[in-house]
């Protein structure tokens, strides 16, 4: 059900509501201004007779109207409550998964580039030994798989850019969870009669939209040489190549 | 021969400047998205490296735009992308891109599809 909906059948159920009540206050009978004075109390009891006969028709048709509109409001809060229930589970666990996917790819680049860096070192080692000092073609072989292992360090750094789609995606799921949040509470601010009607400013969400197009909310470096092969595979399809 | 590289990631347009050192292209303008790549583009540049997921302008907005201009229409273009859905690599390579490379990738890997373009140039 949606926002503007659910304010209407607010809006509705109070009016309603109200009628309702001002009916039934007609029909209770006021005390009279004076206990002492007989011809005030009868006056008054007339009054109510009279607004009895002219209300009571009219109940039946209000409360079918008020248990409608009081059955719909009930429906808005249940869907509020899945909304709620959505955000708390699928979202908060895909939040929850996202994020130890870049807890697990930062760990993993992190030891790639330590063993880069190791072997390195034990090459720069290996280059000052005096078996490869006196034999230069040794040497520049072994610097050769120096500049590799330097440039496989590099070439590890690519999970920066994995990463960091990876969080903007999280910073967009929380975005969204903070905007139904919003939306709930916004509803029942209406529905207390806050006068507070603006939304306070929706950090999370604000900055998802800048993100919006900057990411792949399934970035990944997982399995990348089994996807490699399905791009191979579709690109030589589409070359006409196969 | 003269590269464009486009990435949003300044991380990631180091590594492909880099990439392309090491086997031996050395000239390379970059460009942080789609529009400030089609604002450098020009008769120069003789293949394109984009990434997909940019703000502004994706990378395949930037390919559709290059295939209308008289000088981008046959330049190689190879996508640099995490996106690897099936989908998402048919719509690229309908848009317009000749070659496509999945994040991570390996220095061998970008090598060859470069010159899988180079040696067979794009119709």
């Amino acid at each position: 059900m949606s926002k503007k909906r659910t304010s209407e059948l607010l809006y509705d159920t109070a009016s309603t509501l109200r009628l309702l009540d001002a009916e039934l206050g007609e029909l209770t009978p006021r005390r009279p201004a004076d206990s002492q004075n007989p011809a005030g109390a009868t006056a008054a009891a007339a009054a109510a007779i009279g607004n009895t006969d002219r209300v009571l028709p009219l109940l039946p048709a209000l409360f079918v109207r008020a248990m409608g509109e009081v059955h719909a409001m009930l429906a808005s809060l249940r869907s509020g409550r899945e909304h709620i229930r959505d955000a708390a589970t699928e979202r908060l666990a895909h939040t929850n998964e996202k994020l130890d996917e870049v807890s697990s790819a930062t760990g993993k680049a992190a030891l790639d580039i330590m063993d880069a860096l190791e072997r390195a070192i034990a090459k720069v080692d290996e280059l000052e030994t005096d078996d490869v000092i006196a034999d230069a073609d040794k040497g520049h072989a072994i610097r050769g798989h120096l500049r590799d292992d330097l440039f496989a360090i590099m070439s590890h750094m690519q999970f920066q850019d994995i990463t960091a789609q990876q969080i903007m995606h999280v910073q967009s799921l929380l975005g969204e969870m903070e905007g139904r949040l919003s939306d709930i509470a916004t509803l029942f601010d209406q529905q207390a009669g806050d006068e507070r009607t603006t939304t306070p400013a929706l950090v999370s969400a604000a900055r998802a939209a800048r993100h919006a197009h900057a990411f792949d909310p399934n970035a990944s470096l997982s399995d990348s040489g089994a996807r490699q092969a399905l791009a191979d595979s579709l690109v030589e399809r589409g070359t006409g190549g196969g | 021969m003269k590269f464009l590289v486009v990435d949003d990631s300044a991380t990631m347009r180091r590594i492909v400047v880099n990439s392309l050192q090491r086997i031996g292209f050395t000239n390379c303008v970059e460009a942080g998205d789609g529009v400030e790549a089609l604002a450098k583009f020009d008769s120069s540049i003789a293949f394109v490296i984009t990434d997909w997921n940019m703000p502004n302008m994706s990378g395949t907005e930037l390919v559709q735009a290059l295939r209308q201009r008289d000088d981008g229409r046959t330049v190689p273009v190879l996508m640099v992308t995490a996106r690897s859905v099936r989908e998402d690599i048919i719509t690229a390579l309908e848009a317009g891109v000749n070659n496509y490379i999945v994040k991570p990738f390996t220095p061998q890997v970008l090598k060859e599809k470069i010159d899988s373009l180079i040696v067979a140039p794009a119709a």
